[in-house]
């Protein structure tokens, strides 16, 4: 089974603040998780962990079976690229570039792809995937921000990864965009994706199957 | 790495980049400043040092002793030629066997066939092609190279070169224009000159001078010559060192002519000739200098010695203070175009990178590496580059070709040494290329270390 393990996950920065303290989590293929708590609880430092945008202080991190944690920086790179799509909650969509073309951004550098006419059609079709059709070829500042997020997620679906990981995607949408972001996250998880949300809200409990409360830094309970 | 998949990013990002307009002027300002502006300071300095390092301009001539009532000067002889030879930065000592300069009238033009010559179907114009060969010099040096034929070092005797063009002065309204005679390479000149000669011989105490060597133009004989057309040089390029309308024979050839002119002057005043061709001494001796630096140093040693020495080759001086004025004013001005264009470079590059931290943040998550990051950002300066070779090469282009047409027409033949050639532009405009190429990459190479230090959970901030 595909899954991200962390294991006594520790992050400690500049000697003084401890931002995780001994965390052990999985996220595993099919699954929708979400891990809340206050700010500063350390469920971003979570995230960046398991998302490989950081290192930990100490514990370790296994994808797919693999430890990860020790690989280099280009490594890890290409580990992201392959496994793990991010979703964030500033939509992070380049304003020069269409919702489709934003698509196609992580696909340039997958070497699996060798046409950029075969990278555009599968942009095109992640855009379908994810209701925008007919917005493909508006720039994002011509999208509302539930439209942004949306092109955000199939921007994330982009090299088929494994994983799903979102900080706080609904952090800038209304509650009708929150709610169509959540079905949507949930249907990708439904469709073999291993799918974790940090978020403050609560109307994710309706759609995820476990949930994460961290407080100071480390799980304090676990809900399903 | 895909070139097409890198530029996606970069063409997309140029797009929306606040500075790319002062970028591009700044880009579009350098290219102008190393095209026009450092190609003309390097060309009037390659022209006026060529000029200047000539020979013409590191000779002195010495005369044959004289003996006046109130004084007397030395002259170089088997007993005087090593003292000379002694004096720091003479390089040589040698008489002046034949006339530098002659004119003639060209009385016909023929063929190798001995057809006479037509262009396009028309007669030549003689008188026109007089006006601008009417006389040789002597290459001494033979550095002159000729775009077509041979230069004077592989050819035989009693051949010639001819520049490309030869400039016509119109009289009616005061200007200059070219006049093509590159079709006579391959063609014989037939030349009639009057052959004259500064003849010294012993004095006789008759004249002013009581002893020593008195001397005389004579007119040693009238010649038909035939000179074969071996080569054609670039005017625009030998300008500096031949002048214009200049047919340059070898030594050789100048020789050979002077010694068919004694030859026949033998004949008719054998008595004139006689010390002028048995006398080894009784010339003029040009001494030549290593330097043109030297030049008055060994002039005021040679006066001090007891010689009469003349410097002819005196650089026209408005010429030698415009190139100093063009040259200071032209060097600041290049200098600061191209510092302010680093500086503004360096400027962008910089706030580039820290705008968009979380853009980069981001690439990063998804899996771009530094590197790829690097170059799709400095692919945005090549962009830009390209646009500025196009605007810059064209707009120079236009300053050139106006330069060049106002310094064609110019009267002032010390202009024509301001034209500037197209290959010689094309070649500044390459260097000017690799320069708004080299300075964008060594200001992000200079910044490098800001792209390896932003983390990929800069995407996580808003």
């Amino acid at each position: 089974m595909k899954s991200i393990c962390v294991k006594s996950l520790t992050k400690v920065y500049d000697n003084r603040v401890t931002a995780l303290k001994n965390v052990t989590l999985s996220i595993e293929e099919g699954s929708f998780i979400a891990v809340m708590g206050h700010s500063g609880s350390g469920k971003s430092t979570l995230l960046q962990m398991a998302g490989l945008l950081d290192l930990p202080s100490e514990g370790s991190v296994v994808i797919n079976g693999e430890e990860v944690s020790s690989l280099k920086k280009n490594e890890l790179a290409n580990v992201r690229m392959k496994t793990i799509g991010f979703v964030f909650q500033a939509f992070h969509l380049n304003p020069q570039l269409k919702a489709y073309e934003n698509v196609m951004l992580p696909m340039l550098i997958n070497p699996e792809y060798k046409k950029k006419s075969e990278i555009e059609q599968h942009a095109r079709k992640l855009i379908d995937k994810v209701g925008l059709s007919e917005r493909a070829e508006h720039y994002p500042n011509e999208l509302s921000g539930g439209e942004q997020q949306r092109v955000a997620i199939a921007r994330a679906l982009a090299n088929d990864p494994d994983f799903i990981l979102a900080d706080e995607p609904t952090g800038n949408l209304d509650s009708d965009n929150e709610a169509n972001i959540f079905e949507l996250l949930k249907e990708l998880a439904k469709s073999g994706k291993g799918v974790m949300v940090v978020s403050h809200n609560e109307a994710i409990l309706d759609y995820v199957d476990k949930v994460y409360y961290m407080k100071d830094g480390t799980l304090a309970e676990e809900r399903i | 790495m895909n070139i097409s998949k890198l530029l996606f990013v970069s063409r997309a990002n140029l797009k929306g980049a606040k500075r790319k307009k002062t970028v591009l002027v700044m880009m579009v300002l350098a290219v102008i400043s190393v095209a026009v502006l450092a190609n003309f300071l390097n060309l009037i300095a390659y022209n006026y040092n060529t000029k200047l390092n000539s020979i013409e301009f590191r000779q002195i001539e010495v005369d044959p002793e004289v003996v006046y009532p109130s004084h007397s000067y030395k002259g170089v002889n088997d007993k005087t030629i090593d003292e000379v030879l002694s004096i720091e930065h003479v390089v040589s000592c040698e008489p002046i066997r034949y006339n530098e300069y002659q004119s003639f009238d060209i009385i016909d033009i023929k063929d190798d066939n001995g057809n006479d010559v037509t262009v396009n179907g028309n007669e030549i114009d003689l008188e026109k092609i007089e006006r601008v060969l009417g006389e040789y010099r002597v290459d001494e040096e033979l550095t002159v190279n000729c775009a077509v034929g041979q230069s004077l070092k592989d050819s035989p005797v009693m051949s010639c070169i001819i520049p490309d063009k030869g400039m016509l002065f119109n009289q009616e309204n005061f200007t200059m224009s070219d006049y093509d005679i590159s079709y006579l390479y391959g063609k014989t000149l037939t030349v009639e000159c009057l052959y004259n000669a500064l003849v010294f011989s012993k004095a006789d105490g008759q004249g002013f001078e009581e002893g020593g060597y008195s001397n005389e133009t004579v007119e040693l004989a009238k010649l038909t010559l035939k000179l074969k057309v071996v080569g054609v040089y670039s005017l625009s390029e030998y300008a500096p060192v031949t002048g214009a309308n200049t047919l340059l024979v070898s030594p050789e050839t100048a020789q050979t002519i002077e010694n068919m002119a004694v030859e026949e002057a033998k004949k008719t005043m054998p008595n004139t000739v006689d010390e002028y061709v048995s006398d080894p001494y009784a010339r003029r001796f040009m001494v030549t200098v290593d330097s043109r630096e030297n030049v008055a140093e060994v002039e005021a040693e040679l006066l001090e010695l007891g010689y009469r020495p003349f410097i002819w080759g005196i650089m026209d001086p408005s010429f030698e203070q415009f190139a100093t004025m063009f040259s200071g004013g032209g060097t600041f001005l290049l200098v600061a175009v191209l510092l302010l264009t680093t500086i503004n470079l360096f400027l962008s590059v910089y706030s580039n990178i820290n705008e968009r931290k979380a853009e980069i943040g981001l690439l990063k998550a998804i899996g771009y590496k530094s590197r790829r990051i690097f170059l799709s950002m400095y692919l945005e300066n090549v962009i830009q580059a390209v646009r500025a070779i196009i605007i810059g090469g064209v707009v120079s282009a236009g300053i050139v070709l106006t330069a060049n047409i106002i310094n064609l027409n110019s009267v002032v033949f010390q202009y024509r040494m301001l034209i500037i050639p197209w290959t010689r532009f094309g070649f500044y405009i390459l260097i000017a290329f690799a320069l708004i190429l080299v300075i964008p990459l060594v200001c992000q190479l200079i910044m490098t270390t800001l792209i390896t230090r932003i983390q990929p959970q800069e995407a996580m901030n808003s």
